[in-house]
């Protein structure tokens, strides 16, 4: 390579570096693939490394803490192949509804309806709750990780997400050094400041070796006496026919009423 | 030296020198012309403005105390209760034509492919006034009290959603109690409220529609529509007054209150043409000094001479004047004339314009009206004056004697 | 006993101009007893027409005092003397000194309707001043539509139609025909002998001598008295 081309790559290298992410230490990158994917195969089902999970079914009851307290209940059916999610929620007054999300495109629907809505995960759900609470963050496939801190006893990774599908620019996560468990996390806003933030606590062991927390989400601008609590009941696996991830009335309402079935 | 003499005289003057008699009358009757019009468009204007806000907000609305509050917790909406005392009270007000009930919208309305946000109202169809006051139906028809699941959404709405008449949307909103709610409608007709924004968030439906989505048998507010404009001021302590003694907890704005904007643009319009009055005032100023400056420059031997046989400085001095008022007279006279006939004319074919941001057009017209030449008067009598008085008074101080050297 | 219309004594008047002090008028004594017709006479630039603006309180003077009827006149104010000219002078310029857009009716009865006389005594008047002057056929004309004449007519007929005490005149025929000219002196004399009015004449024509009953010569700032 002449003197000149030789000028010209480390020139080229010093701009890309300059428009580069700073990337992990090796032992860091470790760290959080472990910690991440641990999490991801325990507790959200959306798509693991290495495992490949179709048609299960996770019951959540959701429960807002006010001066009144309210109640729901939600039924998750996750399917990896093609990447599809259904939620079918109860509230109290037994109204069902019905939200289906298929790849970055997300739909809810009722039974009264006679054609579903487009909306976002930022879709509220209930309470401080919104879909993409209930459906999980995929941390492995949809975010990257730019930094790792420690303070105290915790370890504070920092995501930025990949996927246009979330509402949010990033998440902080908080991991219990010791345990590795998550234990808090905080999602930022494009502008940067932190909007919402969940708390996980009391890990539970179900079915199928899963181990998972109860979530505590609360908003940090709307309504900040609530939280809401999404605690899980039960996971199993179960075959659930490739009509009811179809985006119109008719396999959404026949969805509806399988899930309607299954409290 | 008795009045009429006087004035006979100052009027005799106006003959003097007739191409500068004319020049100043062109420029008087000009000024008044151009001003006097321009008065008339703008009472046109506001005339429009204030009848377009009163058909839609009417004259008065009525609401449950905090309801206009940016801050406030919650709808505060009113309930049967209120509704039917109120609507009884009102009914027993002379001035008041009709009322109508109407509660808000905010939420989402889209497809299974495109979703947007709405601002809306449920309204009652079978009533005039309210909504069918401002809007414009572009494809479909207006709201129809029976038919239920009918919604009118704007233009852009249903070009975004890819929507026509008679398809069907969903809407979702929060309820009353804060949870969510989602309901089919159909397309009942794609309007224009004639503001290109407005349109972009705009639907209405049936205020029971609009209830049952809310799940509440309330109402945001009562419009209030009067027989005419009347001492809105006095009828508004009225009902306050009542209200008040009913213990309803509710409060009252007018139109004035809930469209500060008509006073904006207002303030803006009246600054703008306040400005072109002045210079307009200015011009006037300039040009009458100068012209009769010289014709009382031209008269120093024969003002001389009337203060020789027994005018005194001052009678000099009103000869003078008065003969400024007798132009300022005929010219606003003959321009008060030429801007009622342009004004006229004007109106007779009928012209229209589309403002900036509106999305039909308005009727471009004048208004004309005698309040309309009061100002542009005082302005061609004050400028004249004004030009005048030091050109007057000097010629009138004059030293007799020196003034009579002058050949 | 003749009453005293006017009496000077002492007056003086200066001009200042750019390179020297003129002063036409100079420690003059002048009486004038009501029913005298005085002709005061002299060369161009003696200072007739000063003296005529001093008497008429047209202009002020700068030594000596002036007195109308005993009281004296030359440190009122403005105002007081031009309603001394308005009701006791009738004053004749030299130029006309006509309102170009009043008729020649209008010109004439000026002076009665500064006085307040009634429409139709002004009519009556100014009708039968402008018969006795001949010009009672132009009274309807504009005065550019007049000749010089008949303007210094016009303008003589305004003077005369008003009850002045005194009439000042700074040369009225100076724009007249000899003819003319003596018909116009020929009725100020009368009015002088029949109605015992009381005029001051300024001219330079010595030949009008023989209408006055008294003459001065203007001659370096002073009158000196001539037989008539």
């Amino acid at each position: 390579m002449s003197r000149r081309g030789a000028l010209l790559a480390v020139l080229l290298s010093a701009l890309a570096a300059l428009g580069a992410e700073p990337s992990l230490a090796p032992d860091r990158a470790d760290l959080v693939k472990r910690l991440v994917g641990r999490f991801y195969e325990q507790e959200n089902l959306a798509g693991s490394s290495g495992k490949i999970l179709r048609d299960v079914v996770l019951v959540q009851r959701i429960v807002t803490s006010e001066a009144e307290s309210r109640k729901a209940s939600i039924v998750v059916i996750f399917c990896k192949n093609p990447k599809v999610s259904l939620v079918f929620l109860t509230d109290e007054t037994g109204r069902a509804t019905a939200f289906l999300q298929r790849g970055t495109d997300t739909w809810i629907y009722r039974e009264s309806l006679r054609i579903p809505l487009k909306v976002s995960l930022s879709q509220s759900v209930f309470g401080d709750a919104n879909l993409g609470d209930i459906l999980g963050l995929n941390l492995v496939e949809d975010f990257t990780c730019t930094s790792v801190a420690e303070e105290e006893n915790s370890y504070i990774f920092q995501f930025k997400r990949i996927s246009t599908t979330y509402p949010y620019s990033g998440v902080d996560v908080v991991a219990d050094q010791e345990s590795g468990d998550f234990s808090a996390i905080h999602y930022r806003s494009y502008a940067g400041g932190i909007i919402r933030q969940a708390a996980l606590s009391d890990y539970a062991s179900l079915n199928g070796g899963h181990r998972v927390p109860t979530w505590t989400i609360s908003s940090l601008h709307l309504n900040t006496a609530r939280s809401t609590k999404i605690s899980y009941e039960d996971i199993k696996p179960l075959s659930i026919p490739e009509a009811f991830f179809q985006p119109n009335a008719n396999s959404l309402s026949q969805f509806l009423r399988w899930a309607g079935n299954y409290k | 030296m008795k009045a009429g003499a006087l004035v006979r005289h100052s009027f005799l003057n106006l003959f003097r020198n007739k191409r500068r008699t004319i020049m100043i009358l062109f420029i008087l009757g000009a000024s008044m012309a151009i001003i006097f019009v321009t008065n008339c468009y703008l009472a046109q204007m506001y005339r429009g403005m204030r009848m377009g806000y009163i058909s839609q907000t009417g004259a008065l609305q009525i609401a449950r105390k905090g309801f206009w509050d940016l801050r406030r917790e919650g709808d505060l909406l009113m309930d049967g209760a209120a509704i039917a005392a109120v609507t009884e009270l009102l009914r027993g007000q002379s001035e008041v034509a009709r009322v109508n009930e109407e509660l808000s919208l905010q939420g989402m309305i889209g497809t299974e492919k495109r979703s947007t946000i709405v601002n809306g109202m449920g309204v009652q169809p079978d009533k005039q006034g309210g909504y069918a006051g401002y809007i414009l139906v572009d494809k479909g028809s207006t709201l129809d009290a029976q038919d239920l699941e009918g919604i009118l959404i704007g233009k852009p709405i249903a070009e975004k959603l890819g929507l026509d008449v008679g398809e069907y949307v969903t809407i979702m909103t929060t309820t009353v109690d804060g949870t969510m709610n989602l309901v089919s409608a159909r397309i009942a007709g794609i309007v224009t409220t004639g503001i290109d924004q407005a349109d972009a968030y705009f639907s209405a439906a049936n205020l029971s529609f609009i209830q049952e989505l809310r799940n509440t048998k309330g109402i945001d507010r009562l419009l209030v529509f009067l027989r005419d404009e009347g001492d809105l001021k006095a009828l508004r302590i009225r009902l306050e007054a009542r209200i008040a003694s009913l213990g309803l907890g509710l409060e009252i704005k007018t139109w004035e209150d809930l469209n500060p904007f008509y006073f904006e643009l207002k303030s803006l319009y009246d600054g703008i043409f306040l400005f072109i009055k002045a210079i307009i005032s200015v011009l006037v100023f300039l040009a009458v000094m100068e012209i009769i400056s010289m014709s009382f420059f031209e008269r120093f031997r024969e003002l001389g001479t009337l203060r020789a046989i027994g005018n005194t400085r001052g009678e000099i001095l009103l000869i003078l004047l008065v003969e400024v008022m007798l132009y300022s007279t005929v010219g606003a006279a003959l321009g008060a004339g030429i801007g009622v006939g342009i004004a006229s004319i004007l109106n007779g074919f009928n012209l229209s314009w589309t403002p900036p941001g509106s999305s039909i057009p308005v009727p471009f017209g004048f208004f004309i009206r005698a309040e309309s030449i009061t100002v542009p008067l005082l302005i061609i009598f004050v400028a004249s004056i004004l030009a005048a008085i030091v050109p007057a008074i000097r010629s009138a101080r004059n030293q007799v004697a020196e003034v009579l050297k002058y050949e | 006993m003749s009453t005293m219309i006017i009496e000077a004594r002492g007056v003086s008047k200066s001009y200042v101009c750019p390179s020297e002090t003129v002063t036409p008028i100079r420690g003059l004594d002048l009486q004038v007893l009501q029913g005298d017709f005085v002709l005061i006479y002299g060369q161009s630039g003696s200072g007739k027409t000063t003296l005529l603006n001093l008497l008429a309180g047209i202009d002020s003077v700068d030594e000596g005092l002036l007195s109308f009827e005993g009281e004296r006149y030359d440190r009122k104010s403005d105002l007081q003397l031009t309603r001394m000219r308005r009701d006791h002078l009738g004053v004749i310029f030299q130029s006309f000194e006509l309102v170009s857009v009043m008729s020649c009716f209008e010109n004439i009865e000026y002076p009665l309707i500064l006085q307040g006389a009634g429409r139709t005594e002004r009519k009556k008047r100014v009708e039968a001043m402008a018969a006795l002057l001949g010009i009672g056929n132009l009274l309807r004309r504009k005065p550019e539509l007049v000749s010089g004449g008949q303007r210094q007519r016009v303008a003589i007929c305004r003077a005369l139609v008003g009850d002045y005490r005194l009439i000042l005149g700074d040369e009225i025929t100076g724009n007249l025909d000899p003819d003319n000219s003596d018909l116009v002196y020929d009725l100020l004399g009368a009015m002088n002998r029949n109605q015992g009015r009381t005029f001051v004449m300024v001219t330079h024509n010595r030949d009008l001598k023989k209408y006055a009953t008294k003459v001065y010569r203007l001659k370096n700032g002073a009158l000196v008295e001539e037989q008539p």
